[in-house]
């Protein structure tokens, strides 16, 4: 038992006194003397009060403002001159109240809206207040550990296996210019290592050769690509400040109930200084893991580029040396994605994100080839190849089925995604199912979630996790076509559908900003803190108490699963992954699916 | 000689952090070792209320600083010869320590007077400690021994509302130091009896209640106010002497009334009312001195203004900046500047008094 203290309480506010009251409940269950001061009294009044009572501590609350700053700081003064300090000690609380702010003030300690009564508590028996600093993990997890990728459906199972086969015999056989590019840049990379610069020279021009558009043109003249411009001195040296001071960060506590989960957020403003910014920021609000957005020409470009770069539009170009700028941001305990799914770089992407130190990847061939226009012959063997080297990397990947916001039903979606994801397995991959967690426009059309926008979400992860024992991380985001302009719709729609997926089994779960999905301009910081906050407070609101959705949901599942069924079986008659995509069997036009056309005709056999 | 001189201000954004950095330049200049603490928080780049961008604290290598130790930390001024001095803030331990660079610093140093006093005690002979205000607070800066005032268009956009505060404010700051530290003393000089009154004046009714508890057989000469002193309770004081002339001096001899020191006088009230305060005291043929006195050594008067917006956030602005001062400087006699507007000659020319 410590010594017991006086503390006197005065709520310097007109009403407002909970928060002392239950301070004052706390003081009093451990064994201190609390006396509550009537609301609205004058700092002198309080004063002449403390001069009676000659407590240990004051503790004074308030909501803060610029007039009612002046007032703190008078009470400050007024104790100070009165001769109260430093015999006893001046707290302050308040729901805008930090730290620094109760120092700008002077009082001894401030507690703000994160501080639990317990932190005043400990702070009057003179114990370390930790507990009103958020942390955040400082140890990677293994998002895949314990999946064991086994078919609990094994008709699913059998014709997933059959179309698998079918699409790495076909890959097996093919090559691309994306491939040998992944080769020439793993082998540029370890000659730079090992400084045999001749070597580089030589190699980077066979690599040039093979690109295309802006991006050859950069390795033959040095001219930048369209709104391109390398880093600035003073950005690298901004990105290494970041770097040096992040470790001296402070977390809001009351977000460490986002530790518990995994939640991703997307970056990629352009620029790696504002990208290693948005990181850190989402990070110290909870964001378990983020995500590196590319340019869209990035995908449609033969070749990336090198060095240092910033993008005046959306998407942070991919080279080796701005993903190392980003990763310094990173903590320790961050999890970090690279995506090289959609274009005409995916295996040199996956070889950057694994020579970057990323711990994830995305590789999709369905919706890059249907929904982001890429030829689909060319992403199915450049996507087989990448899921080989994410294996040979060790690095988790998800099959993403976006394809779905083209208008894809989403039994097509799951069918493509089953069977890639299952190719992947074969070759000794680990991949997520990443479900759209969204008012599908398949729903829309058929009036699937008028009611509510639970059931059909709940009735794919079911459907999923009753076919195989895999992850599921929903996304990318969640939320689409769901959110507005406004900031407020936009981050309750994205807290809904996070909390809806993690309450549903999902192991991790992508949030948008509240400003991405109507962005008229850049992404800002406070819209990222927005739905991060929206997505803290949905599951401290839900807890164990859990989402039910309607009876409907078993029925939508049912169904989904004999959709998905059919889907597959025609798959395997047509017995030609690639063809099946051209064909219209995974989404076709009248779905909105158009294969693309980027990298057509650029697959060759293998020279034997 | 170590010379310690505390920027206060009379409101948050009357330009305390410009008046500290002119102030740190001429020191330095000057050959001085620098040591600057504040006695709130200061030197971030955006406001902790307004969100509003503010000027940096820079200070030149080999300047002293005392702060939190994890704002020294941070500091691209390279800190060295860390130590601590004892004091705690809700930042937590303070800690002096030596730039080894120029650079720029956050400042947040100890909160009240005794602990100030502590914290100057790391500054070497020599120096110059300059002592950063917060807010309109002042208390602790009765551990300097002069003052620079910062006031302007954020305390009022009326230059000669301004004018009327810092008028009260020099008057106050003028009284004269008692001629004998002991009140007891001055009191057997005059002939007569010291009437001392601990824990300050500053409820309603406390100066009634006072006088009502006096020894009426007893004649007193010195009337020695302790503490913080509000001028309608002094008020009330001077009312009721009006009419029990007795409760003094019956001989109406010249009776002397003691505050501690200036800072006291301007912690409670409102501050205008104390030209009203001296000047009754003087129609009643009293007089008033204070036990320690500062150096007043000026005002800097600073045009920027900031008004809050309906969506809460805050705007800044100001007023035109030589028609503010030139208004001001009509309306009161205390030596006036705005260094941004006429340089820092002015300013430099107070701090040479102290050269």
């Amino acid at each position: 038992m410590n010594e017991p203290k006086k503390v006197l309480l005065a709520p310097l506010d007109p009403v407002h006194d909970v928060g002392l009251k239950l301070i004052r409940k706390k003081l009093m269950d451990r064994g201190h003397e609390a006396v509550l001061l009537p609301p609205d009294l004058t700092p002198e009044e309080i004063v002449s009060r403390a001069l009676e009572e000659k407590p240990d501590f004051i503790m004074v609350s308030r909501a803060l403002s610029y007039g009612t700053s002046e007032l703190l700081a008078k009470f400050v003064d007024l104790c100070d001159a009165a001769g109260l300090r430093p015999r006893t000690k001046l707290v302050v609380g308040g729901l805008s109240m930090r730290p620094e702010m109760a120092q700008e003030l002077g009082f001894d300690a401030g507690f703000g809206p994160d501080a639990p009564a317990e932190a005043a508590v400990d702070y009057v028996e003179g114990k370390e207040i930790v507990s009103i600093v958020g942390t955040r993990p400082r140890s990677k997890v293994d998002l895949t550990q314990g999946y064991t990728y086994e078919f609990s459906d094994k008709e699913i199972g059998d014709l997933c296996i059959q179309a698998a086969k079918q699409l790495l015999d076909w890959a097996e056989e093919r090559t691309s210019p994306g491939i040998r590019r992944a080769q020439l840049r793993l082998e540029m990379e370890e000659a730079r290592s090992k400084g045999r610069s001749e070597d580089v020279d030589n190699l980077r021009a066979e690599y040039a050769k093979i690109c295309s558009g802006e991006v050859k043109q950069w390795y033959q003249t040095g001219e930048p690509v369209s709104h391109t411009r390398p880093l600035t001195r003073k950005e690298l040296k901004e990105i290494e400040l970041l770097s040096e001071k992040k470790d001296h960060m402070q977390f809001p506590v009351s977000q460490d109930i986002l530790n518990d989960y995994n939640v991703f957020i997307q970056y990629g403003t352009g620029c790696p200084e504002m990208d290693a910014y948005h990181s850190i920021v989402s990070i110290a609000w909870g964001a378990r893991g983020v995500v590196h957005f590319d340019p869209s020409w990035g995908a449609r470009t033969e070749g990336l580029l090198e060095q240092a770069w910033s993008h005046e539009h959306d998407g942070t170009v991919i080279t080796l040396d701005n993903l190392n700028l980003i990763k310094k941001a990173l903590l320790p305990g961050t999890l970090w994605q690279v995506r090289a799914h959609r274009g005409l770089n995916t295996p040199e992407t996956v070889v950057l994100a694994h020579l970057a130190g990323a711990d994830l990847t995305k590789i999709n061939m369905v919706y890059g080839s249907l929904g982001a226009g890429t030829d689909p012959e060319r992403l199915v063997v450049d996507g087989v190849e990448s899921m080989k080297l994410a294996a040979r990397y060790n690095l988790p990947y998800d099959v993403v089925t976006n394809e779905e916001l083209c208008g894809v039903p989403a039994a097509k979606a799951f069918a493509g995604m089953l069977v890639v994801a299952t190719a992947g397995v074969l070759l000794g991959g680990r991949p997520f199912l990443q479900p759209l967690f969204a008012h599908s426009p398949e729903a829309i059309i058929a009036g699937t979630m008028d009611d509510n926008f639970i059931d059909f979400n709940v009735a794919k992860m079911k459907v999923l996790s009753s076919i195989i024992d895999a992850p599921i991380w929903p996304g990318a985001p969640v939320g689409f076509l769901t959110q507005s302009q406004d900031r407020c719709q936009s981050s309750v729609m994205t807290a809904l559908h996070a909390a809806l997926a993690l309450d549903s089994g999902a192991i991790a779960v992508t949030i948008a900003s509240s400003d991405e999905a109507y962005a008229g301009g850049p992404i800002t910081v406070p819209a990222r803190i927005d739905t991060l906050k929206a997505t803290a407070a949905a599951l401290r609101f839900f807890g164990k108490g859990g989402i039910s959705p309607t009876a409907e949901v078993d029925k939508m599942a049912c169904d989904l699963r004999n959709d998905i069924l059919d889907v597959l079986n025609k798959l395997v008659a047509r017995g030609d992954f690639v063809a099946s995509l051209y064909e219209g069997i995974l989404g076709d036009r009248e779905d909105g699916a158009y294969p693309g056309r980027a990298g057509r005709g650029t697959v060759t056999l293998k020279k034997v | 000689m170590r010379v310690v001189i505390g920027v206060a201000g009379t409101a948050k954004n009357t330009g305390k952090t410009t008046t500290l950095l002119a102030i740190t330049k001429f020191f330095h200049s000057k050959g001085k070792n620098i040591f600057l603490t504040s006695i709130g928080y200061d030197g971030e780049d955006f406001d902790n209320i307004t969100g509003l961008p503010k000027p940096r604290i820079f200070v030149p290598a080999g300047a002293m600083a005392a702060s939190a130790l994890s704002l020294l930390e941070s500091s691209d001024a390279e800190f060295k010869d860390l130590k601590y001095t004892g004091v705690n803030c809700a930042l937590g331990p303070v800690f002096v320590g030596i730039a080894g660079t120029s650079g720029k610093v956050v400042l947040a140093g100890p909160t009240n007077a005794a602990d100030l006093v502590s914290v100057i005690d790391f500054s070497p002979e020599n120096s110059a400690v300059l002592l950063d205000g917060a807010f309109s607070r002042l208390s602790p800066m009765v551990a300097a021994d002069s003052l620079v005032l910062a006031t302007g268009a954020a305390r009022n956009e009326d230059p000669r509302k301004v004018a009327r505060e810092i008028n009260a404010i020099y008057r106050v700051m003028s009284l004269p130091e008692v001629p004998h530290q002991n009140c007891g003393d001055q009191a057997v000089a005059v002939g007569g009896e010291v009437l001392r009154i601990s824990g300050g004046l500053f409820l309603p009714g406390q100066g009634r209640k006072m006088l009502r508890d006096l020894d009426l057989s007893r004649t007193y000469k010195v009337l020695h106010v302790e503490g913080i002193v509000n001028p309608s309770v002094f008020l009330e004081v001077l009312d009721a002497l009006g009419v029990s002339k007795h409760i003094l001096s019956e001989s109406r001899s010249p009776v002397l009334f003691v505050f501690d020191h200036p800072i006291m006088l301007l912690l409670s009230g409102n501050v205008i009312l104390w030209e009203r305060v001296l000047d009754q005291i003087s129609r009643m043929g009293f007089a008033v001195c204070v036990r320690k006195s500062i150096n007043f050594l000026g005002v800097t008067i600073n045009p920027y203004t900031l008004s809050q917006l309906e969506n809460g956030k805050y705007e800044a602005g100001q007023v035109e900046p030589r028609e503010f001062l030139d208004e001001v400087r009509k309306h009161t006699q205390a030596p006036c500047t705005d260094i941004v507007l006429e340089g820092p000659h002015i300013l430099y020319s107070w701090l040479e008094t102290l050269m």
